[in-house]
């Protein structure tokens, strides 16, 4: 196989990551929502911790894309 | 609309560009496109609109009247509200924006015809068009004093270098680009919707046969209930392009706010 | 909106013809009416953030992170171009940009929040807009 053509096929491969993050995300928003209209009162104080779940679920999206990024520009 | 099978019911070909007037500058294509012409077409109603509606400068409004002086009333008290009263020197800029953009999604919404902000480069135009009056005032007004946006106060001086500006100006650089992506989403995703129940209509009344054509009823309702939503869309879009506007130019006119 | 400009406009010629005399009266009842048609203006102006469908919010969180990323990594690509640190200013850039996003999301599901709270909650934010 051609190294470009293999070097493409990676780079979209390395986005095929981003399904989980994708995953992640719902599991996340999914769930502090039914937890916030269950206890609409405690939703607030979780606001932080739901940050901190967006914030590392996605950043592992993002070093798929990085990869890719690298693959495609690097 | 061409009835070649398969084409026919594709909800991308509304946002196919034609040329109507072929212009060729050096190796530059400048052709005048059916986008081109909605454009005319917004900006020719909005002067008829705001021309006809004050010619018969009434102290009582008419109908027309009034509706013009709420448009402007409305846009001059969101500039007010946001960028202060300094703010309203950007007056008619935010307005012919505001008037723009509405009108632009508004024709869109007509049957046949074409929505120039569902094409990116037209939005992207435009916020940039933002971006660039707000660098050159903000650093007009304020000299280099306009950096100070990107240096806020209560962070130890390592972490400001290494984290905090990098995010400040990579914040204020993507600006446009969310600007623009946020109004032009809206109505492409808006108009695909409404294509696509539209074309279901059809595909359900033709395509089934005997008392199953009535299903085609599901898809029409769904069609006109998402008819005013997209209208609200339009305008709602509309004024948050022109609210973000305001806001931005209040960064320019006090930065460190 | 229009009717209580003119019943203002109205009401200020009616002034003029007053004498000085009750002109302080005229100014306190003047002002009253201003605030009065104030706040008619505030209640029949429509409330935008209401509407806003779940839809449109969405698209405006995805664009700012979007945003943010691709412009971080412009940053970055550009940076490598000139000085030639091949890939890890793209690395860094994009690394930024995820923060910056995600700073800009924050802030604004808390502006969010803040308007949620001043709506069920106190006047305390309105008097000063």
């Amino acid at each position: 196989m051609d190294a470009e053509a293999a070097r493409l096929i990676g780079a979209g491969l390395a986005c095929s990551g981003m399904i989980g993050a994708g995953i992640g995300l719902g599991h996340i928003f999914g769930n502090y929502l039914s937890a916030a209209i269950r206890n609409p009162s405690a939703a607030k104080g979780q606001f932080g911790n739901l940050i901190f779940g967006f914030a590392v679920t996605e950043a592992l999206g993002i070093f798929s894309l990085l990869i890719a990024f690298l693959l495609l520009f690097g | 609309m061409a009835a070649e099978p398969g084409k026919q019911f594709d909800p991308i070909r509304q946002f196919d560009l034609h040329n109507m007037v072929d212009i060729q500058i050096g190796k530059y294509d400048i052709s005048f496109t059916n986008s081109s012409f909605m454009m005319v077409v917004a900006v020719v109603c909005i002067c008829l609109f705001l021309y006809l509606s004050t010619t018969k400068k009434s102290l009582v409004p008419g109908r027309w009247q009034s509706v013009a002086e709420i448009s402007y009333e409305f846009v001059a008290d969101m500039v007010r509200s946001t960028a202060g009263r300094d703010g309203l020197k950007f007056f008619p800029f935010v307005y012919a924006l505001f008037m723009f953009i509405l009108f632009a999604n508004m024709l869109g919404l007509v049957p046949f015809f074409f929505t120039p902000t569902s094409h990116i480069i037209v939005t992207f135009a435009l916020a940039m068009m933002v971006m660039v009056t707000v660098l050159i005032v903000g650093f007009w007004k304020n000299g280099l004093g306009f950096l100070q946006l990107f240096n806020p106060g209560g962070v130890p001086l390592i972490l400001k270098i290494v984290l905090v500006t990098p995010l400040e100006i990579i914040s204020f650089m993507s600006r446009p680009l969310s600007h623009s992506i946020r109004l032009w989403a809206n109505m492409l995703a808006g108009h695909i919707m409404l294509k696509l129940f539209a074309s279901f209509i059809i595909a359900m009344a033709v395509g089934l046969t005997g008392a199953f054509k009535l299903g085609a009823i599901a898809p029409a309702i769904m069609t006109i209930a998402l008819t005013p939503l997209e209208i609200l869309v339009a305008f709602l879009q509309a004024y948050v392009f022109a609210i973000l506007t305001s806001v931005y130019l209040n960064d320019a006119l006090h930065p460190g706010h | 909106m229009t009717v209580l400009r003119i019943e203002h406009f109205i009401y200020e010629g009616h002034s003029l013809k007053q004498t000085p005399k009750s002109s302080q009266n005229q100014a306190d009842a003047l002002e009253a009416l201003g605030d009065k048609v104030k706040s008619a203006q505030k209640a029949r102006a429509p409330d935008l953030d209401e509407e806003a469908s779940g839809w449109a919010v969405g698209i405006n969180y995805a664009s700012v992170f979007t945003g943010a990323v691709i412009v971080g990594g412009a940053f970055g690509y550009g940076f490598d171009y000139l000085v030639g640190t091949k890939p890890w200013g793209l690395m860094a850039g994009i690394i930024l940009g995820f923060a910056a996003g995600t700073r800009s999301v924050v802030q604004m599901a808390k502006s969010m929040m803040d308007e949620d709270g001043v709506e069920t909650g106190g006047k305390d934010a309105g008097g000063e807009s």
